[in-house]
């Protein structure tokens, strides 16, 4: 399959200001050196814990954040070195959907508003042409053309999230970053809005970087994951095969952390100890070794390279070393 | 078994402007003494208010008991003088909510927190509470108590002011604990921690609890006994072990089925079609009809009773009408 987008060694640092005159002192690396492929028509899940970085990833992705070093190819074409208008044009082909679906929708806009303004950013269409094309996408999430005279505040939450879904699938893009698109939704919502996605890459041949903390939404939704943890990878596979055979130390203690809908289950649970520790002031090493149960001497000082351990499995970690 | 504590026919209404609408309708639930009964449904389903109006928390101006009872040990909570459920509050019965931020006070060191709930309950010097309080933060799993209470609790992570919740929760060793959401707010591993540190406090302490929670997967975890909370009325409830094997109810069974399973091969998820209905615009039968796979046309018009399977397993619906032993409701 062909790859539609390649990120390499992608770095995001901020600068950690201190005192009155902001002295840079030190660097929180909210990305630090992350390395993924997607291939077309695939969804590709980021998971990891709050502080992992991996809104950082799908922001930056997009370049509504901008890297302090890496490339990120794009059908092609680095995209980090692309101008203003360039980037502008891009935009048709990618675009994002967010967590939030109150946050994200101006509440002062119909939806039929919200609709039309980006088309009208990146075409000149006539109003004829927008209505059809309104009319026409929101169906295509499953609300009905009266939606679009509607306010935000006279939707549900997940009627909002369509409306999300409906914005970025709007201009037609190939590619769409999905940021925890159904945390804030109840279950029995959730799987109509998973259901939809589904439905809505096959038939549009859209690929997705779906970015999630929910590992069972993943598990269903996603052909590749990465696992993320104080802006590292720790691990890239395929999700099957991820998941029925965790590599790394953290991605078993996250899976073993799922509680699961089957009382006669009631697993032993590897229950990590401590909590993620600040990015500002990361662990030496390896960035997880204060956390891990199967910790070495040497995790503490060295740091464990990018290791690919089968066909499509890579992982980072000094089990695997040697 | 005695029943430590036990809603009877529960309904509660609120003001609105264009009349009062009832929120929770007639729901039953007996708490035995160490069990843990979780009450699990989604947003506007009635359980966070269903678990306020056991500690009498819910505005008076705006909320109303229209029918039944809570009774604690056998006596009312309704019934009760404000100074009589004030010592009830905290004393035997304590509450954790979903957001440790909003629920503890930013401008106070976590240690007067503790010390306060402490010392609301029992009269103890300040030096001794302040021994107390450090020795609670240690039973909760914080490591360095010492250094804890000495802190504000916007110097702490999210599951760390949980665990201050928790430690403030269980200081005056109440009978009854009520956990509404307690691991919502945070991530996975986190969220071990917290199950497992509540399990093991309940078994150390012999404590009682109903956990609120919209997840299924923790229910699965933690709890004994479940109700599934459907626009303000309980729709099945039974035995954990019993409910998630053979679940009656076509919305326990719709919620079962869109959640993602995380072991065995993955089969498209059956989204429950629809939304939960406004209390103001509950239908006159089974309020979820609508979205039903299996209605009838009797569902529409006739309200279905919770019927009585076995083992205390009971089911509202009209598919399990002259199955039942006895009729409960």
């Amino acid at each position: 399959m062909l790859p539609i987008l390649e990120v390499k060694d992608l770095k995001k640092h901020y600068p950690v200001k201190k005192g009155i005159f902001g002295r840079t002192n030190g660097m929180a690396k909210a990305l630090d050196g992350i390395s993924l492929t997607i291939c077309k028509g695939e969804t590709f899940a980021i998971v990891g814990e709050s502080g992992s970085g991996k809104t950082t990833l799908g922001k930056t992705v997009l370049r509504l954040i901008e890297p302090t070093s890496g490339s990120i190819i794009f059908d092609g074409v680095d995209i980090t070195q692309l101008g203003a208008e360039s980037m502008r044009q891009l935009k048709t082909d990618m675009q994002m959907v967010y967590q939030d679906p109150y946050g994200s929708l101006d509440p002062k806009w119909t939806v039929g508003r919200t609709l039309e303004e980006p088309l009208r950013t990146h075409y000149s269409l006539s109003a004829q042409v927008i209505t059809e094309r309104i009319h026409r996408i929101l169906e295509v999430v499953g609300l009905t053309p009266q939606h679009a005279l509607r306010y935000p505040y006279e939707l549900s939450g997940g009627q909002r999230q369509r409306v999300g879904i409906a914005r970025a699938l709007i201009l037609e893009p190939k590619f769409i970053v999905f940021d925890e698109p159904v945390s804030a939704l109840d279950v029995s919502i959730q799987a109509q809005v998973l259901t939809l996605l589904e439905d809505l890459q096959s038939r549009l041949s859209l690929t997705y970087l779906f970015v999630s903390h929910d590992l069972s939404v993943v598990r269903y939704i996603s052909n590749q994951v990465g696992v993320m943890y104080l802006g590292k990878m720790m691990e890239v596979g395929p999700t099957e095969a991820l998941f029925s055979d965790p590599l790394h130390p953290y991605t078993q203690a996250l899976i073993s952390a799922i509680p699961e809908p089957n009382p006669d289950k009631r697993s032993e649970r590897i229950v990590l100890s401590g909590e993620v520790p600040s990015p500002r002031n990361p662990p030496s090493g390896c960035v997880f070794h204060t956390r891990c149960p199967k910790a070495m001497p040497q995790c503490a000082s060295i740091q464990p390279e990018w290791l690919q351990i089968s066909e499509n499995r890579y992982t980072a970690c000094h089990l695997y070393t040697n | 078994m005695t029943k430590l504590l036990e809603i009877d026919h529960l309904s509660i209404e609120f003001a609105s402007p264009t009349g009062p609408i009832q929120v929770v309708s007639s729901i039953s639930l007996d708490l035995e003494p160490g069990q843990t009964h979780g009450i699990v449904g989604e947003s506007g389903s009635g359980k966070s208010v269903t678990s306020l109006s056991i500690m009498r928390l819910l505005p008076k101006d705006q909320a109303r008991v229209v029918e039944g009872d809570i009774r604690l040990q056998g006596q009312s909570l309704l019934g009760m003088s404000e100074s009589q459920m004030q010592k009830v509050r905290g004393n035997r019965i304590a509450f954790i909510f979903q957001e440790p931020m909003t629920a503890l006070n930013p401008v106070f060191k976590i240690g007067r927190q503790v010390r306060e709930a402490i010392r609301q309950h029992s009269k103890k010097s300040k030096r001794a509470a302040q021994k107390e309080a450090i020795a609670l933060l240690s039973e909760v799993g914080i490591s360095s108590p010492e250094q804890i209470v000495n802190v504000y609790p916007h110097q702490l992570s999210g599951g760390m002011r949980q665990r201050v919740m928790i430690a403030m929760a269980i200081a005056s060793n109440p009978e009854i604990l009520i956990a509404d959401e307690p691991t919502t707010a945070l991530d996975v591993t986190i969220q071990a921690q917290i199950l497992d540190l509540m399990k093991k406090l309940q078994k150390e302490r012999g404590m009682a609890m109903i956990l609120i929670t919209h997840d299924l997967g923790v229910v699965a975890e933690v709890c004994d006994v479940v109700s599934v909370m459907y626009a303000g009325q309980i729709v099945e409830q039974g035995d954990v072990k019993t409910l998630f094997r053979e679940p009656k109810h076509p919305y326990t069974v719709g919620l079962l089925n869109s959640i993602p399973q995380f072991s065995g091969k993955e089969k498209r998820l059956q989204a429950i079609s629809g939304q939960v209905p406004h209390p103001a615009e509950y239908p006159a039968g089974c309020r979820i009809a609508a979205r039903c796979p299996s209605r009838m046309d009797m569902c529409d018009n006739i309200e279905p009773t919770l019927y009585e399977l076995d083992h205390g397993h009971r089911c509202k619906c009209h598919l399990y009408r002259g199955d039942e032993n006895v009729t409960y409701s």
